[in-house]
Parts: C-alpha cells; structure tokens; sequence
C-alpha cells in the first residue's frame, strides 16, 4: 500500500472545491490510497459499489457491456476526475467496469465514509452534484447525437430497400419509380412524419435527394449509402 | 487507360461484378460498399471509384485479367 496521499493531491479536484486546509486533511485522513498496474480492474459491473473513487494520477477507462456482451466505452477518467461515486447513491451497483489503461494512484471512500464527509462538509455533496450534473448534460448531448443518426440511417436503409425494388436511372441520378410520400416513408421506418420531412430536407439542401410530391430521385446515392452504412468520409483527393 | 479499361469504366457496378466475381473481395479490401448494394445497378464503375476517392486507372489494373465466367448465384445483385 502506498503512503498516506498529502492532502494537497485533493487540491485542484472539482469534488473537493472549496474545502478549507481542515476539510482537506479530513477527506485525505479517510481515504484508502491504492495503487492499480495496467490493465487491472479497479471495479466490475454488478458488483456492490463499495466505495466513491477519485483518480489520483493514471488513467482509467470506464467500460459497460450490454445484455448482448457489446462493449461500450462510456468515458475515460483522467488525474483529479471522480468516478464510480453514482452508484453509491442510486442501486448501490458499480454500472460498469473501470479499468486501469496506465498505472493508476487511486483514492477510495467506502460509501458509509462518503456519505459522512458529505454531511461534514456540505460543498463535498454541492460539487458531486455539479459533476453529476455535467456529466448528465453530455450523455444528452450524446443521446441525442446517437438518436439522430440512428433516425437517420433507418430512413437512408429504407430508401435504399426501395431503390433496391424500384429504383431507375434517371439524368439526375437514381429514382425511385413509384409515388412515394413522406408519411410512406415514416410508416416504413417507425418514425413521425414531422421527422421524416426534416432529415429529406437536409438531404436536399445537401443535394443529396431531391423530393417532389410524390417522387423521390436520389442524386448522390454514393452519400445515402455512406450515411446508411456508416461509412467513412472519403478524402480528397487532389 | 486502354480501350478496354475505358469500356470497363463504363459498366454498371452491378455488370462489372457479376462478370468478375474475383474482383468482390479487392472492391472490399479498398472499403467499397458496391458488392450487394442497392445502387450497384444504377452506378458505373468510373462512378464508384470516384465516389470512394479512387484512381480510376489503378483500380481497373488492379482488377486486370479477373475476368471470369459469369457467376449466376450474383445476378440478383
């Protein structure tokens, strides 16, 4: 086990903001520093969260595995950055793996500790809700990125379904051969009209279809393939 | 680029694969989409290089002499 930290390694962390020298030394004299190689894990998903963490120096990598046993990358934790502390107040369940991708100095409260020394000093609890709050902001952030594209990629994989059934080479591109309308499309994709007509709009003003009443002609089906199929940006060439 | 190349060019993608099913894995290994695509049908070979940024000319002589029989289990493409 390392030496006991000095309260200065709490100096600078957004969870301990505000605290008098007093205040410092009490979250320092109850913390349990330890130290976690590479490539170790410092908790698992599922497991009882036992502890609040704070980094001290390293970097760790917060990992959550879905029903399916995808893997998804949820944040990467850097020196001063708490982590793991949520679960301490909602399930009382870690909701994901961290795991050490450098060598890690780590700092943990049990959760009877951290519950303490937020009583003891309120600003601890104001800060974690300010981080908590942060990090809130950028999973909408991401939520909504994840929730437009994948709108996004229904409606070009619909539109391709029927290229693929009735699609004709026209001057301007690839038409779709039969009277479509927006609400066709909706239907198809398990969308709202309203939502439909807004991304066929942006493709427009991108010029990658062009939609009349009833028609649809895609005139960079190279684009729609890409938006559907996820595909990287081609670099220019010279 | 030859004569050869030039009509080659000027294939649907859908053709030119069908014809040359050796060439399915060398379109993949440059990232294109083309093979089962929907605008396989519509977009000619010159097309699709274009789309994806590559040099036409190398390409096709990448793909030279993969002409085969054609492969009837790839026509629905």
């Amino acid at each position: 086990m390392p030496p006991p930290p000095d309260p200065a390694v709490l100096r600078g962390m957004p969870l301990f903001a505000g605290l008098d020298a007093d205040g410092l030394a009490d979250a320092v004299a109850l913390a349990r520093p330890r130290l976690h190689p590479r490539g170790t894990a410092i908790f698992s998903q599922g497991e009882p969260a036992a502890a609040g963490h704070a980094l001290i120096d390293g970097r760790v990598k917060i990992v959550q595995t879905g029903p399916d046993g995808q893997q998804v990358v949820m944040r990467f934790i850097g020196p001063g950055e708490m982590f793991g502390t949520l679960a301490i107040f909602t399930d009382g369940l870690y909701p994901a793996d961290a795991v050490a991708v450098a060598d890690c100095v780590e700092l943990s409260w049990p959760a009877a500790t951290m519950t303490e020394l937020m009583d003891r000093h309120p600003a601890i609890a104001r800060n974690a809700l300010s981080i908590v709050g942060g990090r809130l902001r950028e999973l909408q952030n991401r939520l909504r990125e994840v929730a437009t594209e994948r709108v996004e990629r229904r409606i070009a994989h619909a539109l391709l379904r029927l290229v693929r059934q009735a699609g004709r080479r026209v001057e301007a591109g690839v038409e779709i051969d039969f009277p479509l309308s927006r609400q066709d499309v909706a239907e198809m994709t398990g969308t709202t009209l309203h939502t439909v007509s807004r991304t066929l709009s942006a493709w427009e003003s991108q010029g990658i279809v062009e939609s009349g009443r009833q028609q649809v002609v895609i005139r960079k089906p190279h684009a729609l393939v890409a938006i559907a199929e996820d595909l990287p940006p081609v670099p220019k060439r010279e | 680029m030859t004569a050869r190349e030039l009509q080659l060019a000027d294939l649907t993608m859908a053709e030119f694969m069908r014809g040359r099913p050796a060439a399915v894995p060398v379109l993949l290994r440059h990232g294109l989409a083309c093979p089962g695509c929907a605008m396989a049908p519509f977009m000619t070979v010159s097309e699709a290089a274009e789309a994806y940024g590559l040099e036409l000319g190398a390409l096709l002589e990448e793909m030279a002499g993969l002409d085969g029989p054609a492969c009837s289990s790839m026509e629905t493409v």
